[in-house]
């Protein structure tokens, strides 16, 4: 039998002291082979970040404390070492070397007042003693090896000057410097768009076969784990639930909680066939909700919104941004619109511009007719009672020193709809619609979960009986399963109070259970609009094929080889 | 990208330019407002004649707006007019002045930085400890400590029961060491706190999770990540003290007897000489204008984002 590359033995991590202590890691073990993939895989909360960092030696850092376990590590030279006894001077030696580490946020990963390049090179003079001349060479060689176009230029470029897939292969690159023998990568893609995600993925998966490299995958995405991982640990609140290879897993999960993982995915062409919406966990064919009506109740006709660009000392308007260009489309009563594409590609532009939140600058938005850009304030704040969104990130969203009741209330209040205790019965009323309870009134945002803030906003949206609801990219920052929950009780919602979404995504997966119809946009234009069978069973344009091949699909059996393009 | 940059600092310029004028107008009326210098500056027994006499001779017989074109004309010609009270030309006065404020300046701005810097980083790695905590508290005394009260506090100790250091003048290095502490105190308090407040918040950042993951010493991990994202707001604080200390030398000067601006602007102002308050407040606008400035050009260069910013 081959030694262990890195085995984690009854490892118990803790936060915060005394009465306040929290296990957040309990007697997990599992182990790794050199050159294997494992995933830990889980919620939020369950952990599987926590166990990442110790293994770095950093959970002190974190202000966590390894109670019990050991993590051992089986060093270059054969030395084996227990990571969680070890001294700081032997983990320094480890960390970036021997072990490195790709991280979730490439936007706050990297120091933003040092060039790429130097982030990278500092690596190799920290551990190789590499002058800078050499070690710049190398780091040169390694911002190729990632897929960075014009290498030269990038590397003397600041993190800002990136893309979020850029950074993320800078990332990487700066992991591989040393060639590690294990690479730890928590949640490399949940922050990126899907296709720049399989990308990203792709690349990992080929350089950590190129150099041997173990890798440990940290993802609450079973679609990511499918395309990745040998083996898999389920982890749920600090406990190892199961482990299993990833085929049986998938094929067969022995833990009920494995199962719900697995469910909540949702499956790219699982919908084949159905015409209308269908809520997660549900047959679509079984599924008959109220059809939407033909009647237009939003129709934008040659909407764009462009940014100026000025330059120079007087600020002369050189030329201008076009977010959203010439966009034509209409939504029906009841009907979900989805609107596809890449960050930047204009769909949260066009969200705003339909609510003047951005301003237009040419285009009807007509709703039931009128045409909103044209009101005064005064119609306009009228109009806005029929209009909602629901952001994308839900904590952002919310007043942090208003408590549930005057969140949901305060459109209410604004509108001087409701008052004294009619305002309380409406907010229990909203509150129970969305799920939540009434004791949820009295909380603030931070005493809730990332899925029940997301309730509470969508409360929030429906507490003026709306007729269209735009989403932009409301359920992006959730767990998978709480996704899954959200996004039916988007559709509830809508089979009960006949509401239109203008459904803003760039997750094709989801988007499939939701749509109606579909539009794609890129650089600002609709690039593709139809049926949800349409554009999901016939794209006629190749972006949108791009766009669904890029899903992860979530079945080891139809892993495809790694197909690398070129970064641009 | 540096064409970004030299656009904005451009933009920059031109506004402290215009500043600056604002303030020359506006010191020049203002000083007008105040009443006739003539009543103040001739002695009460004064006969009619001759007393006009002495007012065409000092031009204040002429209307405010050709007074203040003549007064333009001479700031520009590097003609500052003659003191009213001494008779002697404004730029001779100031040249005698002004070495010593600018001394006094560099003494306090370097002890603030140099003793506040490296009590900020201690005060911020050792929060919640002992030596973080007595740090803070003795900012805040420092902070909260008039300056008046300090320098009389520092002449009874140093001056009269140790005989260390000299109470007043300025004669000899020696003789600015008080005043440059005093004057120093209120900014190293706010230096001390900024740097701390700075370094706690930067020390949170995921990047320096990043350099520690990639087996970075600590020293570099703070010295290098960490301290060269948290001198971004440190260098904002210090523009700010400095036009705090332009007031605060006014107090120092007097109570130290220092022979700089600071003093000499009093004494114009009680009375009434308009030639040297004139020139005292656009010269204390100036130094003001340029340390803002210097704080953006700094704030440019420390900060690859700023460039970006200005499109």
């Amino acid at each position: 039998m081959v030694q262990n590359l890195l085995s984690i033995e009854n490892l118990s991590i803790s936060f915060g002291r005394g009465d306040k202590a929290r296990r957040v890691v309990e007697d997990l073990s599992f182990s790794i082979a050199p050159g294997e993939c494992v995933a830990v895989v889980g919620e939020s909360g369950s952990g599987k970040s926590v166990t990442a960092f110790s293994v770095l030696g950093l959970t002190g850092f974190n202000g966590g404390r390894i109670e019990t376990g050991a993590i051992n590590f089986t060093r270059r030279n054969g030395q084996v070492v227990d990571l969680a006894k070890a001294d700081e001077k032997t983990l320094r030696a480890i960390r970036g070397d021997e072990i490195a580490m790709v991280f979730q946020e490439p936007m706050t990963a990297l120091n933003p007042v040092f060039t790429v390049g130097e982030q990278i090179s500092e690596v190799l003079r920290q551990h190789r003693g590499m002058d800078r001349q050499a070690a710049d060479a190398k780091a040169l060689e390694l911002i190729t090896r990632v897929r960075i176009t014009d290498p030269a230029r990038r590397f003397k470029q600041y993190p800002h000057e990136l893309s979020g897939g850029m950074r993320q292969r800078v990332v990487i690159a700066m992991a591989l410097a040393c060639s590690p023998r294990l690479l730890i990568a928590d949640e490399p893609t949940t922050a990126l768009d899907v296709t720049i995600q399989a990308q990203v993925l792709d690349l990992m998966r080929e350089l950590s076969r190129e150099d041997g490299m173990a890798l440990l995958f940290i993802t609450h995405d079973m679609g990511v784990v499918a395309e990745m991982a040998d083996r898999v640990v389920v982890m749920r609140k600090g406990v190892r639930v199961e482990e299993q290879a990833v085929g049986p897993l998938f094929a067969a999960p022995n833990h009920v909680y494995t199962r719900r993982l697995l469910d909540a995915v949702p499956r790219l062409g699982a919908m084949a066939g159905s015409t209308g919406p269908a809520p997660f966990g549900t047959d679509p064919a079984a599924c008959q909700g109220k059809q939407p009506s033909s009647e237009a109740l939003l129709e934008v006709k040659n909407l764009s919104t462009w940014f100026p660009i000025h330059k120079g000392v007087l600020k002369r308007h050189v030329g201008d941004v076009r977010a959203v260009d010439d966009v034509s489309f209409t939504i029906g009563r009841g009907e979900t619109l989805s609107l596809v594409g890449e960050s930047g590609s204009g769909k949260s532009t066009t969200g705003r511009s339909i609510l003047r939140l951005a301003n237009p600058h040419a285009g009807q938005v007509l709703l039931e007719g009128r045409d909103v850009l044209k009101l005064d304030q005064q119609a306009m704040r009228a109009v806005r009672r029929d209009m909602q969104i629901v952001f994308q990130d839900p904590y952002a969203a919310l007043d942090p020193r208003l408590d549930a009741f005057e969140q949901i209330v305060e459109p209410l209040v604004i509108h001087n709809i409701d008052k004294g205790s009619a305002l309380r019965d409406r907010a229990i009323e909203l509150v129970r619609r969305v799920g939540l309870e009434d004791e949820h009134l009295e909380r603030y945002p931070h005493e809730f979960s990332g899925g029940q803030r997301q309730r509470l906003c969508i409360a929030r949206a429906i507490s003026l009986s709306p007729k269209l609801i735009i989403a932009d990219e409301s359920v992006s920052a959730l767990d998978v399963s709480i996704q899954a929950q959200v996004v039916n009780l988007l559709m509830e919602l809508q089979q009960e109070l006949g509401l239109s979404y203008l459904f803003i995504s760039h997750d094709m997966g989801v988007v499939e259970r939701i749509s109606h119809r579909v539009a794609v946009m890129q650089h600002g234009k609709i690039v593709e609009i139809g049926s949800r069978a349409q554009i999901f069973e016939a794209p006629g344009q190749d972006y949108t094929r791009q766009l669904i091949a890029a899903v992860p699909v979530a079945d080891p059996s139809r892993r495809v080889a790694p197909k690398l393009p070129a970064f641009a | 990208m540096w064409r970004k940059m030299l656009d904005q600092l451009i933009r920059r310029t031109i506004g402290a330019v215009l500043t600056l004028g604002v303030v020359i107008a506006a010191t020049f009326f203002a000083t007008r407002l105040s009443g006739n210098a003539a009543d103040y500056l001739l002695p009460p027994g004064m006969d009619a004649q001759s007393k006009q006499a002495m007012i065409v001779q000092m031009g204040l017989d002429q209307p405010v707006l050709v007074q203040f074109w003549h007064y333009l004309q001479g700031l520009v010609t590097g003609d500052m007019g003659i003191s009213l009270y001494e008779r002697r030309p404004v730029a001779d006065i100031y040249a005698e002045r002004l070495p010593n404020t600018v001394m006094l300046f560099i003494y306090a701005l370097v002890i603030a930085i140099v003793v506040g810097l490296p009590l900020g980083l201690v005060a911020a790695l050792n929060r919640g400890k002992a030596i973080g905590s007595a740090i803070m508290g003795i900012a805040f005394i420092g902070y909260a400590t008039p300056n008046f009260v300090l320098a009389i506090i520092m002449i009874l100790v140093f001056s009269f029961n140790l005989h260390w250091l000299p109470s007043s003048g300025s004669m000899t290095p020696l003789h600015f060491l008080m005043p440059a502490i005093v004057l120093a105190a209120p900014m190293l308090a706010e230096i001390v706190r900024f740097t701390r407040n700075a370094m706690l918040d930067v020390l949170g950042q995921d990047y320096l999770r990043t350099a520690r993951a990639k087996g970075l010493p600590e020293h570099v991990v703070v010295g290098k990540h960490a301290l060269r994202n948290a001198s971004i707001p440190i260098v904002t604080i210090l523009g700010l003290q400095v036009a705090g200390m332009v007031a605060r030398v006014v107090i120092v000067e007097s109570v130290f007897a220092t022979k700089g601006i600071g003093d000499l602007v009093v004494y114009a102002a009680i009375g009434r000489d308009y030639p040297v308050l004139q020139f005292g407040v656009v010269l204390i606008a100036l130094i003001v204008v340029i340390s803002s400035l210097v704080v953006d050009y700094a704030y440019a260069l420390l900060d690859p984002r700023v460039k970006v910013a200005a499109s």
